[in-house]
Protein backbone atom coordinates (compact mmCIF):
# COMPACT_ATOMS: atom_id res chain seq x y z
CA UNK A 1 0.00 0.00 0.00
CA UNK A 2 1.62 3.07 -1.21
CA UNK A 3 1.34 6.57 0.21
CA UNK A 4 -0.66 7.46 -2.59
CA UNK A 5 -2.96 4.83 -2.30
CA UNK A 6 -3.83 5.06 1.27
CA UNK A 7 -3.91 8.91 0.42
CA UNK A 8 -6.67 7.91 -2.55
CA UNK A 9 -9.03 5.35 -0.39
CA UNK A 10 -8.82 7.56 2.90
CA UNK A 11 -9.08 10.81 1.60
CA UNK A 12 -12.40 9.43 -0.15
CA UNK A 13 -13.91 7.70 2.73
CA UNK A 14 -13.25 10.93 5.01
CA UNK A 15 -14.71 13.43 2.72
CA UNK A 16 -17.78 11.01 2.20
CA UNK A 17 -18.34 10.29 6.02
CA UNK A 18 -17.48 14.21 6.64
CA UNK A 19 -20.44 15.25 3.96
CA UNK A 20 -22.97 12.49 5.18
CA UNK A 21 -22.53 13.88 8.76
CA UNK A 22 -22.91 17.53 7.50
CA UNK A 23 -26.20 17.17 5.73
CA UNK A 24 -27.52 14.45 9.09
CA UNK A 25 -26.51 16.81 11.57
CA UNK A 26 -29.53 16.18 14.02
CA UNK A 27 -28.49 12.10 13.43
CA UNK A 28 -25.43 12.44 13.40
CA UNK A 29 -25.57 14.40 17.50
CA UNK A 30 -28.32 11.38 17.93
CA UNK A 31 -25.41 8.99 17.54
CA UNK A 32 -22.78 10.75 19.39
CA UNK A 33 -25.03 10.93 22.52
CA UNK A 34 -25.90 7.41 22.27
CA UNK A 35 -22.02 6.95 21.92
CA UNK A 36 -21.05 8.63 24.96
CA UNK A 37 -23.44 6.20 27.19
CA UNK A 38 -22.10 3.00 25.12
CA UNK A 39 -18.49 1.46 26.52
CA UNK A 40 -17.91 -0.68 23.72
CA UNK A 41 -18.41 2.46 21.46
CA UNK A 42 -14.93 3.82 23.03
CA UNK A 43 -13.47 0.82 22.06
CA UNK A 44 -14.66 1.16 18.76
CA UNK A 45 -13.45 4.45 18.21
CA UNK A 46 -9.88 3.72 19.74
CA UNK A 47 -9.60 0.19 17.92
CA UNK A 48 -10.19 1.69 13.97
CA UNK A 49 -8.16 4.13 14.09
CA UNK A 50 -5.02 2.09 15.68
CA UNK A 51 -6.17 -0.30 12.84
CA UNK A 52 -6.13 2.05 10.25
CA UNK A 53 -3.31 4.22 11.32
CA UNK A 54 -0.69 1.61 12.14
CA UNK A 55 -1.53 0.19 8.59
CA UNK A 56 -0.73 2.91 7.01
CA UNK A 57 1.89 3.92 9.06
CA UNK A 58 4.05 0.65 8.69
CA UNK A 59 3.68 1.04 4.96
CA UNK A 60 4.94 4.67 5.00
CA UNK A 61 6.76 5.77 7.49
CA UNK A 62 9.16 8.46 5.03
CA UNK A 63 10.42 11.31 7.09
CA UNK A 64 11.74 13.09 4.22
CA UNK A 65 10.22 16.53 3.55
CA UNK A 66 7.36 16.31 1.26
CA UNK A 67 3.29 14.80 1.27
CA UNK A 68 5.25 11.41 2.14
CA UNK A 69 5.53 12.94 5.26
CA UNK A 70 2.09 14.04 5.75
CA UNK A 71 0.73 10.84 5.07
CA UNK A 72 3.46 9.78 8.00
CA UNK A 73 2.21 11.92 10.78
CA UNK A 74 -1.42 11.17 9.44
CA UNK A 75 -0.99 7.18 10.03
CA UNK A 76 0.61 8.02 13.65
CA UNK A 77 -1.78 10.46 14.87
CA UNK A 78 -4.40 7.87 14.16
CA UNK A 79 -2.11 5.26 16.00
CA UNK A 80 -1.72 7.85 18.93
CA UNK A 81 -5.25 9.08 19.19
CA UNK A 82 -6.43 5.17 19.27
CA UNK A 83 -4.20 4.19 22.06
CA UNK A 84 -5.25 6.74 23.72
CA UNK A 85 -9.27 6.32 23.54
CA UNK A 86 -8.55 2.45 24.20
CA UNK A 87 -5.96 3.17 27.38
CA UNK A 88 -7.50 6.10 28.91
CA UNK A 89 -11.43 5.08 28.34
CA UNK A 90 -12.60 7.70 31.43
CA UNK A 91 -11.00 10.21 30.73
CA UNK A 92 -11.72 10.48 26.62
CA UNK A 93 -15.38 9.60 28.07
CA UNK A 94 -15.38 13.31 29.90
CA UNK A 95 -14.44 14.86 27.00
CA UNK A 96 -16.92 13.49 24.89
CA UNK A 97 -19.83 13.71 27.29
CA UNK A 98 -18.36 17.81 28.02
CA UNK A 99 -18.47 18.62 24.07
CA UNK A 100 -21.38 15.95 22.75
CA UNK A 101 -23.48 18.69 20.49
CA UNK A 102 -19.97 19.73 19.26
CA UNK A 103 -18.42 16.70 17.90
CA UNK A 104 -20.51 15.89 14.77
CA UNK A 105 -19.77 19.29 13.17
CA UNK A 106 -16.23 19.41 14.34
CA UNK A 107 -15.81 15.57 13.06
CA UNK A 108 -17.40 17.00 9.52
CA UNK A 109 -15.15 20.04 9.58
CA UNK A 110 -11.83 17.80 10.42
CA UNK A 111 -13.02 14.99 7.85
CA UNK A 112 -13.42 17.30 4.93
CA UNK A 113 -10.26 19.21 5.86
CA UNK A 114 -8.24 15.74 6.13
CA UNK A 115 -9.91 14.31 3.25
CA UNK A 116 -9.65 17.39 0.64
CA UNK A 117 -5.82 17.47 1.61
CA UNK A 118 -5.22 13.62 0.77
CA UNK A 119 -7.47 13.93 -2.33
CA UNK A 120 -5.03 16.54 -3.52
CA UNK A 121 -1.73 13.78 -2.28
CA UNK A 122 -3.81 11.25 -3.87
CA UNK A 123 -4.71 12.47 -7.17
CA UNK A 124 -3.19 15.64 -7.82
CA UNK A 125 0.35 16.12 -5.91
CA UNK A 126 1.65 13.26 -8.54
CA UNK A 127 0.58 14.88 -11.39
CA UNK A 128 2.78 18.20 -10.82
CA UNK A 129 5.39 16.51 -8.63
CA UNK A 130 8.66 16.68 -10.61
CA UNK A 131 11.44 13.98 -9.23
CA UNK A 132 14.73 15.18 -11.03
CA UNK A 133 17.30 17.51 -10.18
CA UNK A 134 17.14 20.48 -7.82
CA UNK B 1 -44.47 22.61 -16.59
CA UNK B 2 -42.60 25.27 -17.73
CA UNK B 3 -40.87 26.17 -14.80
CA UNK B 4 -39.92 22.03 -14.25
CA UNK B 5 -38.79 21.88 -18.02
CA UNK B 6 -37.01 25.28 -17.03
CA UNK B 7 -35.37 23.49 -13.99
CA UNK B 8 -34.57 20.27 -16.34
CA UNK B 9 -32.92 22.58 -18.94
CA UNK B 10 -30.48 24.06 -15.85
CA UNK B 11 -29.30 21.19 -14.96
CA UNK B 12 -28.60 20.02 -18.33
CA UNK B 13 -26.81 23.32 -18.92
CA UNK B 14 -25.08 22.53 -15.80
CA UNK B 15 -23.70 19.29 -16.07
CA UNK B 16 -22.67 20.24 -19.65
CA UNK B 17 -20.78 23.18 -18.73
CA UNK B 18 -18.53 20.79 -17.41
CA UNK B 19 -17.87 19.30 -20.84
CA UNK B 20 -15.55 22.65 -21.18
CA UNK B 21 -13.14 21.34 -19.19
CA UNK B 22 -12.02 18.20 -21.39
CA UNK B 23 -10.25 20.27 -23.39
CA UNK B 24 -7.91 22.19 -20.60
CA UNK B 25 -5.79 18.94 -20.40
CA UNK B 26 -3.43 19.82 -23.67
CA UNK B 27 -3.57 23.48 -23.54
CA UNK B 28 -2.10 24.55 -20.27
CA UNK B 29 0.53 27.01 -21.58
CA UNK B 30 3.45 29.27 -19.64
CA UNK B 31 4.15 28.02 -15.92
CA UNK B 32 1.68 25.89 -16.09
CA UNK B 33 2.98 23.07 -18.75
CA UNK B 34 6.76 23.39 -17.28
CA UNK B 35 9.55 22.26 -19.77
CA UNK B 36 12.57 22.62 -17.27
CA UNK B 37 13.37 21.66 -13.30
CA UNK B 38 13.06 25.22 -12.47
CA UNK B 39 9.48 25.71 -13.73
CA UNK B 40 8.53 22.31 -12.20
CA UNK B 41 9.44 23.07 -8.76
CA UNK B 42 7.52 26.72 -9.15
CA UNK B 43 4.43 24.98 -10.59
CA UNK B 44 4.50 22.56 -7.42
CA UNK B 45 4.59 25.08 -4.88
CA UNK B 46 1.84 27.11 -6.51
CA UNK B 47 -0.43 23.92 -6.30
CA UNK B 48 0.77 23.20 -3.12
CA UNK B 49 0.36 26.63 -1.81
CA UNK B 50 -2.97 26.65 -3.45
CA UNK B 51 -3.80 23.00 -1.91
CA UNK B 52 -2.88 24.14 1.07
CA UNK B 53 -5.47 27.20 1.05
CA UNK B 54 -8.44 25.39 0.23
CA UNK B 55 -8.07 23.01 2.76
CA UNK B 56 -9.99 26.12 4.92
CA UNK B 57 -11.78 27.51 1.91
CA UNK B 58 -13.48 24.71 0.55
CA UNK B 59 -14.98 23.50 4.10
CA UNK B 60 -16.39 26.83 4.72
CA UNK B 61 -17.88 27.03 1.18
CA UNK B 62 -19.55 23.48 1.42
CA UNK B 63 -20.48 24.58 4.99
CA UNK B 64 -22.07 27.44 4.27
CA UNK B 65 -24.79 25.73 2.17
CA UNK B 66 -25.15 23.10 4.16
CA UNK B 67 -26.11 25.54 7.26
CA UNK B 68 -28.10 27.32 4.94
CA UNK B 69 -29.75 24.35 3.95
CA UNK B 70 -30.00 22.86 7.66
CA UNK B 71 -31.23 25.99 9.00
CA UNK B 72 -34.06 26.79 6.10
CA UNK B 73 -37.13 28.36 7.37
CA UNK B 74 -39.07 25.21 6.25
CA UNK B 75 -37.10 23.06 8.30
CA UNK B 76 -37.58 23.78 11.93
CA UNK B 77 -34.90 22.23 14.11
CA UNK B 78 -33.90 22.34 17.67
CA UNK B 79 -30.26 23.52 17.88
CA UNK B 80 -31.11 26.70 16.47
CA UNK B 81 -29.73 29.45 18.45
CA UNK B 82 -29.91 32.91 16.67
CA UNK B 83 -28.63 34.79 20.12
CA UNK B 84 -25.27 32.50 20.54
CA UNK B 85 -22.21 34.41 19.95
CA UNK B 86 -19.32 32.73 22.12
CA UNK B 87 -17.63 29.36 21.92
CA UNK B 88 -13.31 29.41 23.22
CA UNK B 89 -13.24 25.48 21.26
CA UNK B 90 -14.93 27.44 18.14
CA UNK B 91 -13.19 30.19 18.20
CA UNK B 92 -9.61 28.34 19.01
CA UNK B 93 -10.25 25.93 16.16
CA UNK B 94 -11.15 28.54 13.44
CA UNK B 95 -8.37 30.58 14.39
CA UNK B 96 -5.77 27.62 15.30
CA UNK B 97 -6.28 25.92 11.75
CA UNK B 98 -5.25 28.89 9.62
CA UNK B 99 -2.96 29.88 11.82
CA UNK B 100 -0.90 25.92 11.34
CA UNK B 101 -1.57 26.56 7.98
CA UNK B 102 -0.28 30.04 7.57
CA UNK B 103 2.94 28.63 9.15
CA UNK B 104 3.07 25.31 6.91
CA UNK B 105 2.93 27.77 4.32
CA UNK B 106 5.59 30.16 5.47
CA UNK B 107 7.98 27.33 5.74
CA UNK B 108 7.54 25.19 2.51
CA UNK B 109 7.53 28.46 0.78
CA UNK B 110 10.79 29.86 2.48
CA UNK B 111 12.54 27.15 1.64
CA UNK B 112 11.41 26.35 -1.71
CA UNK B 113 12.57 30.34 -2.27
CA UNK B 114 16.03 29.49 -1.28
CA UNK B 115 16.39 26.71 -3.18
CA UNK B 116 15.55 27.50 -6.24
CA UNK B 117 17.54 31.16 -5.56
CA UNK B 118 18.36 32.01 -9.47
CA UNK B 119 21.88 32.66 -8.09
CA UNK B 120 22.19 29.09 -6.78
CA UNK B 121 23.48 26.45 -9.52
CA UNK B 122 20.86 23.66 -9.98
CA UNK B 123 22.00 20.59 -7.81
CA UNK B 124 23.17 17.46 -9.36
CA UNK B 125 23.06 18.84 -12.40
CA UNK B 126 27.04 19.32 -13.69
CA UNK B 127 29.14 21.97 -14.77
CA UNK B 128 26.80 24.65 -16.83
CA UNK B 129 26.71 25.89 -19.74
CA UNK B 130 27.62 29.70 -19.62
CA UNK B 131 25.23 32.54 -21.92
CA UNK B 132 25.71 36.58 -21.60
CA UNK B 133 22.14 38.10 -22.33
CA UNK B 134 21.82 42.04 -23.08
CA UNK B 135 18.84 43.68 -23.11
CA UNK B 136 18.48 46.16 -25.73
CA UNK B 137 15.76 48.52 -27.00
CA UNK B 138 13.96 46.09 -27.68
CA UNK B 139 15.46 43.14 -28.79
CA UNK B 140 17.81 40.89 -26.50
CA UNK B 141 21.26 39.71 -27.53
CA UNK B 142 22.99 36.40 -26.19
CA UNK B 143 26.26 36.23 -26.00
CA UNK B 144 27.81 32.43 -26.05
CA UNK B 145 31.38 33.30 -24.48
CA UNK B 146 32.55 29.92 -24.67
CA UNK B 147 31.95 29.63 -28.33
CA UNK B 148 32.67 33.24 -29.07
CA UNK B 149 29.37 33.70 -30.98
CA UNK B 150 26.41 35.76 -30.37
CA UNK B 151 22.23 35.78 -31.29
CA UNK B 152 20.00 38.63 -31.50
CA UNK B 153 16.27 37.58 -30.65
CA UNK B 154 16.92 33.40 -30.41
CA UNK B 155 18.50 31.19 -27.56
CA UNK B 156 19.65 28.11 -28.58
CA UNK B 157 19.73 25.46 -25.00
CA UNK B 158 20.89 22.13 -24.98
CA UNK B 159 18.16 19.69 -23.07
CA UNK B 160 19.05 18.40 -19.80
CA UNK B 161 22.05 20.56 -19.31
CA UNK B 162 22.19 23.49 -16.56
CA UNK B 163 22.52 26.73 -18.37
CA UNK B 164 23.88 29.92 -16.29
CA UNK B 165 22.86 33.26 -17.36
CA UNK B 166 24.53 36.28 -16.64
CA UNK B 167 22.61 39.61 -17.79
CA UNK B 168 22.37 43.15 -17.83
CA UNK B 169 20.78 45.96 -20.31
CA UNK B 170 22.27 48.44 -22.15
CA UNK B 171 20.41 51.64 -23.84
CA UNK B 172 16.96 50.91 -21.92
CA UNK B 173 16.55 51.50 -18.14
CA UNK B 174 15.34 48.13 -16.74
CA UNK B 175 14.01 44.99 -18.56
CA UNK B 176 12.87 41.29 -16.91
CA UNK B 177 13.93 38.36 -18.89
CA UNK B 178 11.64 35.72 -18.61
CA UNK B 179 11.36 32.08 -20.36
CA UNK B 180 7.95 30.54 -18.39
CA UNK B 181 8.00 27.19 -20.04
CA UNK B 182 11.79 26.78 -18.18
CA UNK B 183 11.88 29.16 -15.08
CA UNK B 184 12.10 32.09 -13.08
CA UNK B 185 12.20 35.54 -14.16
CA UNK B 186 15.24 37.88 -13.86
CA UNK B 187 15.47 41.44 -13.69
CA UNK B 188 18.40 42.83 -16.27
CA UNK B 189 19.59 46.70 -14.99
CA UNK B 190 22.11 49.02 -16.93
CA UNK B 191 25.21 48.83 -14.88
CA UNK B 192 24.76 46.04 -12.75
CA UNK B 193 24.83 41.99 -13.65
CA UNK B 194 22.43 39.76 -12.36
CA UNK B 195 22.47 35.62 -12.53
CA UNK B 196 20.04 33.10 -13.24
CA UNK B 197 20.44 29.21 -13.46
CA UNK B 198 17.92 27.03 -15.82
CA UNK B 199 17.55 23.42 -16.93
CA UNK B 200 15.38 22.78 -19.53
CA UNK B 201 14.29 19.31 -19.81
CA UNK B 202 12.50 18.35 -23.29
CA UNK B 203 13.50 19.65 -26.43
CA UNK B 204 11.24 22.40 -28.50
CA UNK B 205 10.69 25.41 -28.87
CA UNK B 206 9.71 28.15 -26.48
CA UNK B 207 8.51 31.81 -25.84
CA UNK B 208 10.79 34.17 -24.12
CA UNK B 209 9.74 37.80 -23.18
CA UNK B 210 10.28 40.48 -21.49
CA UNK B 211 7.64 40.99 -18.22
CA UNK B 212 8.98 44.92 -17.14
CA UNK B 213 7.18 47.71 -19.29
CA UNK B 214 10.27 49.55 -20.83
CA UNK B 215 9.52 51.70 -23.91
CA UNK B 216 7.73 51.79 -27.29
CA UNK B 217 8.96 48.48 -27.94
CA UNK B 218 8.12 46.64 -25.13
CA UNK B 219 5.24 44.39 -26.71
CA UNK B 220 7.89 43.21 -29.27
CA UNK B 221 10.26 42.13 -27.28
CA UNK B 222 9.78 38.79 -27.66
CA UNK B 223 12.32 35.92 -28.65
CA UNK B 224 12.38 32.02 -29.05
CA UNK B 225 14.39 29.63 -26.93
CA UNK B 226 15.33 26.38 -28.79
CA UNK B 227 15.98 23.80 -26.69
CA UNK B 228 17.71 21.06 -28.70
CA UNK B 229 19.49 17.93 -27.96
CA UNK B 230 23.23 17.71 -27.07
CA UNK B 231 24.18 17.11 -30.75
CA UNK B 232 22.23 19.05 -32.56
CA UNK B 233 23.62 22.39 -29.90
CA UNK B 234 27.17 21.12 -31.57
CA UNK B 235 25.76 21.35 -35.16
CA UNK B 236 24.43 24.63 -34.08
CA UNK B 237 27.70 25.83 -32.67
CA UNK B 238 29.72 24.99 -35.61
CA UNK B 239 26.66 26.75 -37.83
CA UNK B 240 27.18 29.97 -35.78
CA UNK B 241 30.91 30.10 -36.39
CA UNK B 242 30.25 29.59 -40.08
CA UNK B 243 28.33 33.23 -40.37
CA UNK B 244 29.74 35.70 -42.11
CA UNK B 245 28.72 38.45 -39.76
CA UNK B 246 30.81 39.07 -36.50
CA UNK B 247 29.70 41.41 -33.07
CA UNK B 248 32.75 43.71 -33.61
CA UNK B 249 32.78 46.89 -31.50
CA UNK B 250 31.14 48.55 -34.37
CA UNK B 251 28.61 46.68 -35.25
CA UNK B 252 27.33 46.64 -31.40
CA UNK B 253 27.10 50.39 -31.97
CA UNK B 254 24.35 49.60 -34.47
CA UNK B 255 22.68 46.56 -32.73
CA UNK B 256 21.98 48.85 -29.57
CA UNK B 257 20.22 51.41 -31.33
CA UNK B 258 16.51 51.63 -30.55
CA UNK B 259 14.51 49.21 -33.43
CA UNK B 260 11.38 47.29 -32.69
CA UNK B 261 10.61 43.69 -33.93
CA UNK B 262 14.30 42.84 -35.42
CA UNK B 263 14.49 39.21 -37.02
CA UNK B 264 16.57 36.59 -35.18
CA UNK B 265 20.39 37.54 -36.32
CA UNK B 266 23.73 35.28 -36.00
CA UNK B 267 27.25 36.42 -35.58
CA UNK B 268 30.43 34.56 -35.07
CA UNK B 269 32.80 36.47 -33.18
CA UNK B 270 32.11 38.71 -30.46
CA UNK B 271 34.53 41.66 -29.44
CA UNK B 272 36.42 40.44 -26.38
CA UNK B 273 35.25 41.96 -22.73
CA UNK B 274 32.42 43.33 -24.52
CA UNK B 275 29.59 42.37 -21.73
CA UNK B 276 31.72 43.81 -19.12
CA UNK B 277 32.50 46.49 -21.42
CA UNK B 278 28.61 47.09 -21.48
CA UNK B 279 28.06 47.19 -17.86
CA UNK B 280 31.01 49.30 -16.78
CA UNK B 281 30.28 51.81 -19.04
CA UNK B 282 27.64 52.82 -16.36
CA UNK B 283 29.87 53.13 -13.81
CA UNK B 284 31.72 56.57 -12.99
CA UNK B 285 35.50 56.31 -13.59
CA UNK B 286 37.19 55.98 -10.80
CA UNK B 287 39.80 59.08 -9.38
CA UNK B 288 43.27 58.44 -8.00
Amino acid sequence: MSYIFFARWFGLVSVLLALGVLFNLGDARRMARHLVKDESGYIMAGVLPIIFGSLSFMHNHSFNQGWELAVSLIGLFMVFAGVYRVLFVNHWKKIMSRHVDKIPPLFSLFGLMLGLLLLYIGFFSTIVYYGGAA
Amino acid sequence: MLHRSFKTASKLLLIASFLFLCGCENNFTGVLNPKGVVAFKERQLLFDCIALMLIVVIPVIIMSFAFAFRYRQSHPVKDYKPNWSHSVLLESIWWGVPCVIILILGILTWKMTHKLDPYRPIDGAGKPMKVQVVALPWKWLFIYPEQNIATVNTLVLPVNKQTEFFLTSDNVPMSAFFVPQIGSQIYTMAGMRTRLHLLPTSEGIYEGLNSQYNGDGFSEMHFKVKVVSQDEMKKWFAKAKRSSKSLSQATYRVVRQPTIADPAALYSGVAPGLFKQIIKSYHAPTHP
